[in-house]
């Protein structure tokens, strides 16, 4: 028999379920979980938003919600099942013995307190027997070990410094560092570096790999990209319809997945678009560009303190080409500018300097009243849960463009509704729900429809994708994919990710602080990028 | 409230508050068509009579049966403070609509006034108000309503400046939809979860504000009977025929008390309905 150690958290048949407050009706949410957490591995956890990962972790820590309830199962952490603790002896265990770090690392800082603070308050409220004399001044220290342990070059600075003068990332090491500052034997992180830049998360989770082995720390990771998944994890479970459907060596799960779910989440983060491969032949070297825009600049400005303004500009002398018909990928890291300029090009910031030319004829006015009566721009943006009024229907919404515009009679508008719901492949069942009733990809559907109602020639799509689940996201970019090869409409498709514009973007156009740094067809720049940002890039891939 | 009896269900406000505002809202209406006596009809066998199958309530130092004129006198305030709430509301989502919508130099000037109103002792403007208008329902329901106005509108002026950067606002500004009709048909209902309450509120507070101003004399005059007035003309009495003032109060508690219950449920309801 092979040597199995025993392992640091076993999960034994947990089941657990929410019950609402009004209706008092139970909601499963996990059903028969168990798993083992040996000492010193990263075992991960997969899954789609919603599938209960973070329930779980917040069960092993014991900072569930009023109103879910463990109905079964038993968690067992070194021997002793937790859920037959006191609360007062578990509140103790987390922190010294397990500790959590969370998905946005502001809202878990006080602003008011500084980095220092916090973390010796970690200490302060977990008083250790073994050294009940420790001054102000040995705490600092340790305080400040840990802080260079994480990967501070200059602890001091960081000691002192509040939360909102750190970036996201030197806020989420911060916390790592608390976390750590009691030696725990169990760290949860829950979707740790999503909400942070790509560079930065290589550096956190670089980090946090070499502090886990340095400290035998074991780690439940929990997260729903496995490209993470795949450089952090020894071990990996799939969560699925509340089950772990799957669980195994991390490099096992990733090559030979056993379970369909796994196959449909690993072809998600891959973005296999059908048809794309098939390039559209190259329009003509001498064709009318759709879009022209030439030398743009835009700014911000805000109005302090007594009247003092601040400008910040934000595009520099942008110029680029929008051909007919074709999707073009405008890639860049955040707050490079590329929100901006699809707000200039839609008209909503006034106050921009430049030339726009619509097939060649110079469009002389920015604002949006003009815009909307020539030619109109749609618009998709990142966050679907924001983007669709709460408080109307899926109907009601998509006949709007139709209703202000006194297009078509009104007793056809209902049937244009239903055909466009149709195209984006939403079912007609959905024209009476209100947007909290869909989930995320059906709102981007909804977005999408809403833009293509009044047929425009061009549709800029703001990150479309980064908010939704990867087997989602390859959806609704087949469904950019098929409406631009079925309709004819150009797409502006925005995005940091350079996975998507590989998957559907005919040319891409990378941008960096305010500039078009370099434009070209998609494989020319992803093998053989000619500036160093893109070469940054293109690393991610 | 909430932690003395924690209700966990809206309903339990809603109903009580119904109740209580239906009895009143009743007796308003009743007025019209019945009453038991004749309210303005002196009688000098009756003065001070103490309650009696006769004279449910008792009687007034003028010998008036104050039955008939407790329900009588809810007239003017529900009329007051139903249609004064109309005129605050209106007042206060104009002002509050366009500082909100368009900012800046607008915003700065509309919300100076709404700010000036607002320093003032709200009774205090309302007697100026009242003087200026005149006595009397037009006067009170202008008067009040403007006293009213701010606080609506700065509901309106934060609620819209929360709302119009929502990239649903900015995608129905793109599908070339109106200022207005942003306003009334995209914007509105997102504010309805803190208007309403705000409302229900409002009209408790209108009808205590008129029914001070009627006790000062400067509201429903005399010898036509409100709430106010029939507290005042009742406190010489109070210690011989504590009656005069005890029904008109607790008409008006029922009637305040009502809304703060309806308030509550409306805020409850709103809470947890969660869109």
């Amino acid at each position: 028999m092979a040597y199995e150690p025993t392992p640091l958290l076993s999960i034994r048949n947990l089941s657990l379920s929410f019950s609402d407050p009004v209706t008092r009706k139970e909601n499963s949410i996990l059903s028969r979980l168990s798993f083992d957490i040996r000492d010193g591995e990263v075992f991960g956890i997969v899954g789609e938003s919603g599938s209960g990962k973070t329930i779980l972790s917040l069960a092993i820590a014991g900072l569930l919600p009023e109103t879910a309830k463990i109905t079964a199962g038993e968690i067992i952490f070194r021997g002793q099942n937790l859920l037959s603790l006191s609360p007062k002896a578990r509140r103790d265990l987390l922190g010294r013995e397990i500790g959590m770090i969370f998905q946005e690392p502001l809202s878990s800082l006080n602003p008011l307190i500084s980095v220092g603070k916090h973390l010796e308050e970690v200490i302060t409220a977990h008083p250790d027997a073994s050294t009940p004399k420790e001054t102000r001044g040995m705490r600092k220290t340790r305080i400040l070990e840990m802080l260079a342990h994480v990967g501070f070059h200059d602890p001091g600075r960081i000691y002192r410094a509040f939360p909102h003068q750190l970036s996201g990332g030197q806020r989420q090491r911060a916390l790592i560092a608390g976390a750590l500052l009691l030696k725990p034997s169990l760290l949860i992180a829950d979707e740790p570096t999503t909400a942070l830049d790509t560079v930065t998360q290589t550096q956190i989770l670089d980090q946090l790999r070499r502090i886990s082995q340095s400290f035998s720390l074991s780690v439940l990771f929990i997260s729903h990209d496995l490209k993470i998944m795949e450089k952090m994890c020894d071990r990996l479970a799939v969560l699925h319809n509340r089950r772990i459907v799957e669980c195994d060596a991390t490099y096992e799960v990733l090559h030979s997945p056993g379970h369909p779910h796994t196959a449909a989440l690993l072809r998600g983060a891959r973005l296999d678009i059908r048809g794309a491969e098939v390039a559209r032949p190259a329009p003509p070297a001498g064709a009318v560009p759709l879009y022209r825009i030439e030398a743009l600049s835009a700014g911000y400005t805000t109005t302090a303190f007594r009247g003092a303004t601040n400008e910040a500009q934000v595009l520099d002398q942008v110029s680029l080409r929008i051909l007919p018909g074709e999707i073009l990928g405008l890639i860049g890291s955040s707050g490079c500018g590329k929100t901006t300029l699809a707000r200039v090009m839609t008209g909503l910031l006034p106050g921009s300097t430049g030339r726009i030319y619509e097939n060649e004829e110079l469009v002389a006015d920015f604002s949006l009243k003009k815009r909307i009566r020539k030619s109109p721009v749609g618009l998709v943006f990142q966050d679907p849960y924001n983007s669709l009024n709460p408080y109307k229907t899926v109907g009601w919404l998509l006949e709007e463009p139709l209703r202000v515009n006194h297009l078509h009679p009104q007793k056809d508008r209902r049937e244009r509704v239903l055909t466009m719901m149709a195209q984006v492949g939403l079912p007609k069942r959905y024209i009476d729900s209100y947007p909290h009733q869909l989930s995320g990809g059906q709102r981007q559907r909804v977005a999408l429809a809403i833009s293509l109602m009044l047929s425009p020639s061009l549709i800029i799509a703001d990150e479309p994708v980064s908010s939704l689940d990867v087997t989602v996201q390859s959806q609704i970019l087949q469904l950019l994919h098929d409406i631009n090869r079925r309709s004819g409409v150009a797409f502006l498709l925005i995005t940091h990710d350079l996975r998507v514009i590989r998957a559907i973007c005919d040319r891409v156009a990378v941008m960096d602080s305010g500039k078009i740094v370099e434009t070209g067809r998609i494989g020319d720049v992803i093998h053989s990028p000619k500036m160093p940002v893109t070469k940054l890039l293109t690393e991610q891939i | 409230m909430q932690r003395i009896i924690r209700f966990r269900n809206h309903s339990i406000f809603l109903i009580l508050g119904g109740v209580f505002v239906g009895i009143v809202l009743f007796c308003a209406l009743i007025s019209i068509i019945y009453l038991p006596d004749d309210p303005m009809a002196t009688n000098s066998m009756t003065k001070l009579a103490a309650p009696s199958a006769d004279h449910l309530f008792g009687c007034d130092h003028e010998g008036r049966d104050v039955l008939s004129r407790v329900i009588l006198g809810s007239r003017p305030t529900v009329i007051i403070s139903l249609l004064g709430i109309l005129i605050a509301l209106l007042l206060g989502m104009l002002l509050g609509s366009a500082a909100g919508y368009f900012g800046g130099a607008p915003d700065h000037f509309l919300m100076l006034i709404s700010d000036s109103i607002m320093a003032f002792p709200g009774i205090l403007l309302a007697l100026v108000f009242v003087a200026v208008i005149g006595k009397g329902l037009p006067g009170l329901i202008f008067g009040l309503g403007i006293v009213f106005a701010p606080s609506y509108a700065r509901i309106f002026r934060t609620g819209i400046r929360q709302l119009k950067d929502r990239e649903y606002i900015l995608l129905a500004r793109l599908i070339g939809v109106k200022p207005p009709r942003i306003l009334f048909v995209h914007l509105f209902p997102g504010l309805v979860p803190q208007l309403a309450p705000a409302i229900v509120v409002g009209i408790a507070n209108m009808a205590m504000a008129e029914a001070g101003l009627s006790y000062l004399g400067q509201g429903v005059q005399i010898p036509q009977p409100s709430l106010g007035n029939m507290l005042m003309e009742g406190q010489s009495y109070l210690v011989y025929a504590p009656w005069i003032i005890i029904f008109p109060s607790i008409y008006l508690l029922f009637y305040v008390l009502g809304m703060y219950f309806l308030s509550e449920g409306v805020r409850m309801k709103f809470k947890t309905g969660g869109v």
